[in-house]
């Protein structure tokens, strides 16, 4: 007995031992964890991402049903014979059936097309011009006391969590003559200094001022080198700013609805679409859902053309050049 | 030219305070003169936006809070003033039925509060989304566009579409899968009971993604050796997430907090989209009505929800836009400064 109690390490080595076997079970605990947190955050995401592309699925393969076949069975596969079948040319029908009654006049969806294309390309180019002029001035001209003022009463403003009424909107739009007028909602839009204005501002804070120096040394005026020298350095995030105001416009359906009635865009027709009793042969579910998908195919194809400059240069405190 | 090269080298040396220092009148001298083109030029460059700004975020502010204090008038067709011993006419209308047991506006008001609260619960969530994106982990670069793809098409599209699915396609499964009547089914966006509960999934649902490209962008601003040393150190992806990414991130989340209680009391929900104006031949259970929507469809659609013209409703609408507007300042401010005490202060 003496003779094992020899072979046992000293006394006081001797609670390394439980100590050992604790540690060994909280390394257990903690691989169990380290495994489980990615394991189970990986699965919601990649439970997430089917769930929607199987919504996405359904309603493609929905929108080719005839209008039988959806109400006979709106979960699977288009059924084969007469009546039923692959219906493309439901997305025919979709477009040509896009038209909303205004005063007396059915407004198409080619000219619907055309203001979509009025509203987010005017709107959003002037918004970002407007975005990435004064920030600039803000940013690099910071010296001049009123610019300073100026920058903290935007800082304010953007914190203050106050902003005028639907209501006074709309009042103030139709006392300027600017409601129900493209221009002047474009006008209206083209505030410089919300969102885009602080992403430009924090660029245009990461682009050194030496170049600027250099373009005066060479004769250049303000402007000049605001033009030529320093705004092409940021092309990139005006682009990135650009898209994705105008896939923000293009979608947007709120603003035609309240503000511009007579110029309806492709979203609003679309959302129009389903309280459209007109004619019943054509509002129907799949008609309606290919409608939709149409709409959504223009930005869908502008994201996936651009997807690795809009993913990859967005960060809260700017853009990457 | 001799005077144009010393004007340019007066601008750096006023912007940065830097410089050789000149003696004092001729630097005063060179310093007016390069000021003044500057002062002209930023003049000339903010003049449009001044204008702007002036017109709609100072006098449409303007507007909205006299607003508050007027009604409509249907003699004259326009809106005008309270007498005066009426002035808070709109406010103590709007406190009044925001109070009252009777009137749905307390309900309507605890509604817009969950919609928004739904976005809340969602964040956690979409950061550990944005992680695991980060990290590159299987199909990461394919579940990043499906991620995304929410934010880039309609909310208008993708709430008709969710609407047409629980309408129909559930309709499907109930009489051909169930195989039971089909006069049986309800649809969830129909009852009363259950419809609440079905928009606050589908805010939850599409909420998980989250702002994925600002988080993603803010996570990957982590610097690398931070990481390398964290795993030197061995730690996992869950403590990484919480004592590296998180701390990092913290203005970020800052900021999504702020924005989060500025629209607290006025959040819509899916509404809108889903079911118009609540006039066109579509049914919106009382339940799930939000302040938000309350307001907006009183003030574009006549006779709506309210039951009244949108013009009657444009003073108290403002007048209640303008309480919230007060009460959210205290909110807003006091969360600004709880993240300020409470900020790790961690840096890129």
């Amino acid at each position: 007995m003496e003779e094992i109690l020899q072979t046992l390490p000293p006394q006081e080595e001797q609670p390394a031992a439980p100590a050992k076997k604790r540690k060994s079970g909280k390394e257990v605990g903690r691989k169990i964890l380290r495994g489980i947190f990615p394991a189970v955050a990986w699965t919601l995401v990649a439970l997430w991402c089917l769930v929607f592309l199987l919504l996405i699925f359904w309603a493609f393969i929905n929108s080719l049903k005839s209008y039988i076949n959806f109400y006979e069975d709106p979960l699977f596969f288009p059924k084969s014979g007469a009546g039923y079948g692959w219906n493309f040319s439901n997305y025919e029908m979709a477009f040509s059936a896009l038209k909303i009654l205004r005063e007396g006049e059915y407004i198409t969806a080619p000219r619907m097309l055309l203001n979509s294309l009025l509203y987010a390309g005017g709107s959003g180019f002037v918004s970002i011009v407007t975005a990435c002029l004064a920030s600039y001035i803000l940013a690099k001209y910071s010296y001049l006391k009123w610019v300073r003022g100026l920058w903290a009463i935007v800082l304010v403003t953007n914190y203050l969590p106050i902003s005028s009424s639907l209501a006074a909107n709309i009042k103030l739009l139709s006392d300027l003559g600017m409601y129900d007028s493209l221009l002047g909602v474009i006008f209206w839009q083209s505030g410089a200094f919300g969102y885009m204005f602080l992403i430009y501002y924090a660029t245009w804070k990461s682009v050194s001022w030496n170049y600027a120096e250099a373009a005066f040394i060479d004769g250049a005026g303000h402007f000049r080198t605001m033009l030529l020298i320093m705004w092409p350095m940021t092309r990139t995030i005006f682009a990135v700013l650009f898209i994705q105001q105008f896939i923000t416009l293009w979608n947007d359906y709120m603003t035609p609805i309240i503000y511009l009635p007579s110029y309806p865009n492709l979203s609003y027709g679309a959302y129009q679409f389903q309280f459209s009793v007109a004619d019943v042969n054509i509002a129907t579910p799949p008609i309606q859902i290919a409608g939709l998908l149409m709409l959504a195919v223009p930005v869908f194809v502008l994201f996936m053309v651009f997807r690795n400059k809009l993913m990859g240069s967005l960060t809260l405190g700017g853009l990457k050049g | 030219m001799e005077q144009f090269a010393e004007e340019v080298k007066a601008v750096p040396a006023a912007e940065t305070g830097g410089g050789e220092e000149p003696s004092a009148p001729r630097k005063k001298k060179r310093m007016l003169a390069t000021t003044k083109k500057a002062h002209i030029f930023c003049i000339c460059v903010l003049a449009f936006m001044l204008v702007q700004w002036c017109i709609f975020f100072v006098y449409g502010n303007m507007n909205s809070i006299l607003l508050a204090f007027q009604h409509y008038d249907p003699d004259t067709d326009s809106q005008i003033f309270y007498p005066a011993k009426d002035m808070f006419a709109n406010f103590g209308s709007f406190l009044s039925q925001l109070f009252s047991s009777e009137r749905p506006l307390g309900r309507y008001f605890l509604n817009g509060m969950v919609y928004h609260l739904t976005g809340l619960v969602c964040l956690p969530i979409s950061l550990i989304f944005a992680f695991i994106i980060y990290k590159k982990m299987p199909a990461a670069g394919f579940m990043k566009v499906v991620l995304f793809v929410p934010s880039i098409i309609s909310a208008m599209v993708i709430a008709l579409l969710f609407k047409t699915f629980v309408t129909q396609g559930l309709q499907g499964f109930w009489t051909n899968v169930l195989g039971k009547p089909y006069s049986e089914f309800t649809s969830p966006l129909a009852d009363d009971d259950s419809v609440f509960l079905t928009l606050i999934l589908y805010q939850f649902f599409f909420g998980l993604p989250g702002s994925l490209l600002i988080n993603i962008g803010s996570m990957s601003r982590t610097p690398e050796e931070l990481v390398e040393y964290g795993r030197l150190e061995g730690f996992s992806y869950f403590q990484e997430f919480v004592h590296l990414t998180l701390p990092l991130m913290f203005p970020v989340l800052q900021i999504y907090c702020l924005g989060m209680f500025t629209g607290f009391f006025t959040a819509q929900g899916p509404l809108y989209a889903i079911y118009g104006d609540g006039q066109s031949g579509t049914y919106l259970p009382e339940s799930a009505v939000s302040f938000g929507y309350y307001m907006m469809v009183s003030v574009i659609s006549d006779k709506s929800i309210s039951g009244m013209a949108a013009d009657y409703m444009y003073g108290l609408t403002s007048a209640a836009n303008l309480l919230i507007g007060l009460v959210s300042i205290p909110i807003v401010y006091g969360t600004k400064m709880l993240f300020d005490r409470f900020d790790p202060e961690a840096d890129f």
